[in-house]
């Protein structure tokens, strides 16, 4: 099947469920709501004409700090306009001592100013209002590969989780999901119901913190020497000072 | 008399220093006399953080550490980094670096499997082919250190292309061996394919059907030992497969000695694709495309040219925003790079798909209800590598 036959059909199934799609170098994405996303899941492995009955992976993304240049851009215009404002008091406290000959040029340059200032502010709204498309609500993505062994077509599923939220197991769809589930939840910290059996399996059970997180560091925390040195015996090792670089 | 009637469960722990898992995989049993009730796989002893590490290195520098994932077949771990990054930038790769990337994808595939046949053999109980296995991928390795200088981590394929030519001793010993292979092949396929022990080890144990083999992400030589027919060089063709003629085994069966069967097929299939690479690659031309981003300007730098070499080296080489998957196919199975690039020089994410990591999580469902003394040829023949499972 093409992939805007499989996104039609979807639209067709789940109407606003499915917000958006977008095709990268051939692969095709599609972002769905979390509330619908195991009855999504679900009818992608279960209609007959997609069939998706085989998953690479499954993962997460932390969003925290993904750049927005529009966001960026609308910021720096509106600080354009504050300067140009400014500057404006500035030439027009200057035009109270001023000769005639001057203030004429004074009076030009704070026109012009102004002609500037509203251009700039018509264009900091138009960047606002396209940059509220970057804008997200919650911090993380669950991501889906799927792939259909029979159809041989592909498709990548997306929803946006938020910390609290909590997500429905896909490992009565796929079985394949459990493994990457726990990893999900032991790096990112997002939780699944219906798990058969949800636990860290790439850190030690005790682990404080979720590394594949934005804002784990990458070199360690300060905490983590004390964190070493309570499970020591007393006296016996010394502070490992080398573990942590500055 | 002991009563017969009070059965007890009992717990073993096999590993993390066993030597049947192949690394350091620990697996707790729950056992029913003989019978294999539960599994319940724990890794993480070599935990590296390789996806926390990509994203804050260049996609460079990321290189050297894609060899340490399946560090038995590190030349395919290469080439299928440089293909998703290649995805992802566009790049084009000449002609002859094509032929050179499929004759050692194809070296490396016959080398892990070769490893994978004298190990398993050694875990079953039968040590003479594990010296005829390594004796073999012994002339494998020195044909690679022939062409890269090294002999486990090669890091030899590069994005758009690879580090160096290919020499005209590396095409004479890469036709002795072709010569030569198969019949020294016959030799651990003669003692192994026929023999009475080994298929009693290995017919009927550890079967996993068609649906469930889909179901729990098989894939690979273990995926079409379950009668898939499924190969990612097949139907998801990339380089120049599709230009060559070779078949893919699969068998239904679904049992230990139909992946031993699959694995060996596939031996034979790697070496007539070498036999027509040997004939087919052109004799001159690049083997780098020199336009790559990634490629150092040849000639000795200006002042500007320096400059931009030294931005090229802190800042790496800036991809377009979005995300890309590929996925190859290696020996132990599919290999994947899922990469959300945001405009920079450093991946946003990198997830990596590993056939290992799906397989260990898949051992349960596979032994269930056999025996404690087939589990040995069981993961054996899942044939896993932990260096891949814990990344």
């Amino acid at each position: 099947m093409k992939n805007d036959e499989i996104v039609g059909l979807l639209k067709g199934e789940f109407g606003e469920a499915v917000k958006a799609s977008a095709e990268l170098s051939g692969d095709l994405t599609v972002k769905v709501d979390l509330s619908k996303l195991h009855e999504i899941l679900q009818f992608l492995r279960s209609c007959p004409s997609l069939e998706f009955d085989y998953l690479p992976f499954m993962t997460a993304i932390d969003y925290s700090v993904y750049p927005k240049p529009k966001t960026k851009e609308a910021e720096a215009k509106l600080k354009e306009v504050k300067t140009k404002e400014e500057k404006i008091k500035e030439d027009e406290e200057k035009l109270t001592e001023a000769k005639e000959e001057e203030a004429e040029s004074l009076k030009e340059e704070i026109q012009k100013l102004k002609e500037e200032i509203v251009k700039a502010k018509e264009e900091a709204e138009k960047l606002k209002e396209e940059a509220k498309e970057e804008e997200r609500e919650k911090q993380f993505d669950v991501v889906y590969q799927l792939r259909s062994i029979k159809h041989s077509h592909d498709i990548r599923i997306k929803a946006e989780v938020g910390e609290e939220d909590i997500v429905e197991s896909a490992t009565d769809i796929w079985s394949s999901t459990g493994c990457d589930e726990c990893e999900i939840y032991d790096m990112f910290g997002i939780k699944f119901k219906n798990h058969p059996d949800l636990r860290r399996i790439l850190m030690p059970e005790d682990w404080v913190g979720h590394p594949y997180r934005k804002d784990y560091p990458l070199k360690g925390k300060e905490g983590d020497d004390e964190y070493l040195d309570t499970r020591l015996p007393e006296g016996q090792l010394k502070k490992p000072e080398h573990t942590r670089m500055p | 008399m002991i009563g017969i009637e009070e059965t007890k469960r009992v717990r073993i722990n096999m590993g993390p220093q066993h030597p049947a898992t192949h690394g350091v995989g620990r697996f707790i049993l729950t056992l029913n006399g003989e019978i294999i009730e539960d599994v319940k796989p724990i890794c993480g002893y070599l935990h590296r953080g390789l996806e926390k590490l990509a994203e804050n290195m260049t996609y460079q520098q990321f290189m050297p550490i894609v060899d340490r994932l399946d560090y038995v077949a590190s030349m395919n771990n290469d080439l299928a980094y440089c293909l998703a990054i290649e995805k992802l930038l566009g790049m084009e790769v000449p002609e002859r670096a094509e032929y050179i990337r499929i004759l050692i994808a194809e070296l490396g595939r016959i080398a892990s499997h070769l490893i994978w046949l004298g190990t398993m053999a050694l875990d079953i109980g039968a040590m003479t082919p594990y010296f005829y296995t390594f004796r073999d991928r012994e002339t494998i390795y020195d044909m690679f250190e022939e062409i890269c200088g090294a002999r486990l981590m090669y890091n030899y394929v590069r994005m758009g292309g690879v580090s160096n030519d290919i020499t005209p001793k590396f095409m004479e010993m890469l036709k002795h061996f072709l010569d030569t292979f198969p019949k020294l092949m016959k030799e651990s396929d003669g003692l192994l394919t026929k023999n009475r022990i080994w298929m009693s080890r290995t017919k009927d144990v550890g079967v996993i059907n068609y649906d469930d083999a889909i179901s729990w992400g098989l894939s690979g030589p273990c995926l079409r030992g379950s009668g898939v027919n499924w190969d990612l060089r097949k139907n998801r063709p990339y380089g120049i497969y599709p230009s060559l003629d070779f078949d893919i085994p699969y068998l239904p069966e679904g049992d230990v000695y139909a992946r031993y069967l699959v694995r060996l097929e596939e031996i034979n299939q790697s070496v007539r694709i070498l036999r027509q690479c040997v004939e087919k690659i052109p004799s001159g031309g690049d083997y780098m495309n020199p336009e790559s981003p990634f490629v150092r300007p040849m000639k000795k730098p200006k002042e500007g040219i320096a400059l931009k070499d030294f931005v090229l080296q802190i800042r790496g080489v800036k991809a377009p925003a979005g995300e890309v998957y590929f996925g190859a196919e290696n020996p132990k199975g599919e290999l994947g790079f899922y990469i959300v690039s945001d405009g920079a020089g450093k991946p946003y994410r990198m997830k990596i798909r590993t056939p290992s990591f799906v397989h260990v999580f898949a051992l349960p469902v596979i032994v269930k209800g056999g025996l404690i003394a087939d589990i040995v040829s069981v993961i054996s023949s899942l044939d896993f590598v932990f260096g891949e499972v814990d990344r």
